[in-house]
């Protein structure tokens, strides 16, 4: 008894096995036609990937940008040096910020001095016209826009503050960029894979087509739907994935041609778009599990479909 | 083994190929099915193989009735008949070996197990030396053998045969009903269906006529 049952699982493994070859020697068999179905989903796997990468290089660069997320702090022209320091301690004992500086108005005045060069005219001045500055640098983790409105809220309620400077109108527009490109991103992707399925789903229709007096033959000799339809899943599975390895390849590629220009654009600014632009080996387990499920899914639907299980 | 009970059915295009037939075959019988050409010959086994399903009335199984079977039922209950076909419905781009294991590889047998029982069930019908080739390359009669290699190698206990010798000139075809008889002497129940009345009257076994519709039963050599 348990023997046989050991011999019934042992035979289905064997037959998985002999599928999968079977399906992966067909493809082989068949290089041109593999090779254009294997190119078409290749395409449309790559060109989400690909400006999914991008698009995660710039976001990671934008965000290093911090200068834009300096909150500047003017105190009022009564708030004397004694308590400007007083609250310059009190921000540093804040968990929201990362750095607390305080310029007072006399160092600013002969810092502006010596850079405009007006010396002697500003020397002259009644009364020195700036006030105390505290540069603000909030946490990294308070970076959002809706954190750093939070934090504007709080700042506004003290009353030594006359007035502060926070651009969360050029963080805004960035954002809202940034939620264009994202949906924008998501309806490619979703349509490009909708575009692969299709694709994969009329090949393994096709295959069931032209493999149709075999299949009728099988089914007379007693075979079950899963059993015909197996060395199409598997025919399935390898189209999805060396689509999937090509999709890769094709990254690859693109991003050693941009590379240079991305260089180009980090050194200007500072930033690193070329090193977050690259693929993760993540990603790539990430896309090539994915493009197999997805050749999987199709083929399932396509033979399905031929086959009217019910 | 087999049991009809006003089994009718009824086609679109040429209406009603059998009406109100009743059949019983008991196990360990061979039986032919004769009658003119359209009488229903062919849609009866194919009832019987479950591809198609009557119109009305139920069909028994070894007691089940199997009338309104699942797809999922069919294919499992399919797999333990063999049917062997006019047109031997071997598939031409496998050699005569992978055509005789499909039935095995269908019902999950090991590697290890597949080579001995095809081998068996080829050196039974005489073409143990012809399992490397291509059916293509076969006369009419030893791919009408691989056909019945295919039927027999998983030993099933209802055989099948439409018009099996339907191609074949007289000494062929005595061969190929003596070779199925001898199945009938190891246990395995048999209908074959064929209009050849002088082939059959050469063996002795039950004859079923079937005329309009309905079966007419003679005991022997009819």
């Amino acid at each position: 008894m348990f023997s046989k049952a050991l011999a019934i699982v042992i035979g289905w493994y064997q037959n998985h096995l002999l599928c999968a070859k079977q399906s992966l020697n067909k493809l082989l068999a068949a290089p041109i036609g593999s090779s254009i179905t294997i190119s078409m989903t290749a395409l449309a796997f790559a060109i989400p990937l690909a400006i999914f990468q991008l698009s995660q290089g710039s976001a990671a660069a934008l965000n290093s940008m911090q200068e834009s997320k300096q909150i500047t702090l003017f105190l009022a022209d009564d708030v004397s040096y004694a308590s400007a320091v007083t609250l310059t301690e009190q921000l540093k004992q804040d968990s929201d910020f990362n750095s607390v500086e305080l310029i007072d108005r006399q160092q600013a005045l002969n810092d502006f001095a010596k850079r405009s060069q007006l010396e002697g005219l500003i020397q002259n001045l009644p009364q020195n016209p700036l006030p105390h500055l505290i540069l603000l640098m909030p946490h990294e983790q308070n970076q959002s826009l809706q954190q750093l409105e939070q934090l504007q809220q709080r700042l506004e309620g003290l009353n030594q503050v006359a007035y502060f400077q926070l651009d969360t109108l050029w963080l805004q527009r960035l954002q809202a960029w940034q939620d264009l490109a994202n949906r924008s991103l998501t309806i490619v992707t979703a349509l490009l894979l909708l575009g692969a399925c299709l694709i994969l789903i009329n090949v393994i229709r096709w295959e069931l087509a032209s493999r149709r007096d075999e299949i009728d033959i099988m089914y007379l000799v007693g075979a079950s739907d899963r059993y015909i339809r197996r060395p199409f899943m598997y025919s399935g599975f390898w189209l999805g994935l060396f689509s999937g390895v090509f999709a890769l390849i094709l990254v690859l590629l693109a991003s050693a041609l941009i590379y240079p220009s991305l260089g180009r654009i980090d050194s200007l600014y500072g930033s690193n778009i070329a090193i977050k632009s690259l693929l993760e080996w993540e990603t790539c387990l990430i896309v090539l599990g994915s493009s197999a499920l997805i050749g999987l899914f199709s083929a399932s639907i396509g033979a399905n479909s031929r086959l009217q299980i019910r | 083994m087999i049991r009809m009970q006003n089994v009718a059915k009824r086609y679109a295009q040429t209406g009603e190929v059998l009406s109100q037939l009743n059949l019983e075959l008991d196990p360990g019988e061979f039986v032919f099915l004769t009658g003119a050409s359209g009488a229903g010959k062919s849609t009866l086994l194919k009832l019987i193989a479950l591809i198609e399903t009557p119109s009305r009335g139920n069909i028994y199984l070894n007691g089940h009735n199997v009338t309104h079977a699942k797809r999922s039922q069919i294919a499992k209950i399919r797999s333990r008949m063999g049917l062997i076909f006019q047109d031997h419905r071997l598939l031409q781009d496998r050699n005569v070996f992978e055509n005789v294991a499909l039935p095995l590889r269908i019902s999950g047998y090991s590697q290890r197990e597949i080579p001995r029982r095809v081998r068996a069930a080829l050196d039974k019908v005489g073409l143990l030396p012809k399992e490397k080739s291509n059916p293509i390359a076969l006369s009419g009669g030893e791919q009408q053998r691989v056909g019945i290699a295919r039927a027999i190698v998983h030993k099933p206990r209802l055989l099948l045969a439409d018009e099996p010798t339907g191609n074949l000139d007289p000494t062929l075809s005595l061969e190929i009903f003596q070779l199925l008889a001898q199945f009938q002497q190891v246990g395995v129940t048999v209908l074959v269906a064929s209009h050849d009345l002088n082939l059959i009257a050469q063996l002795d076994k039950r004859v079923i006529r079937l005329e309009h519709g309905h079966a007419l039963t003679g005991l022997r050599g009819d």
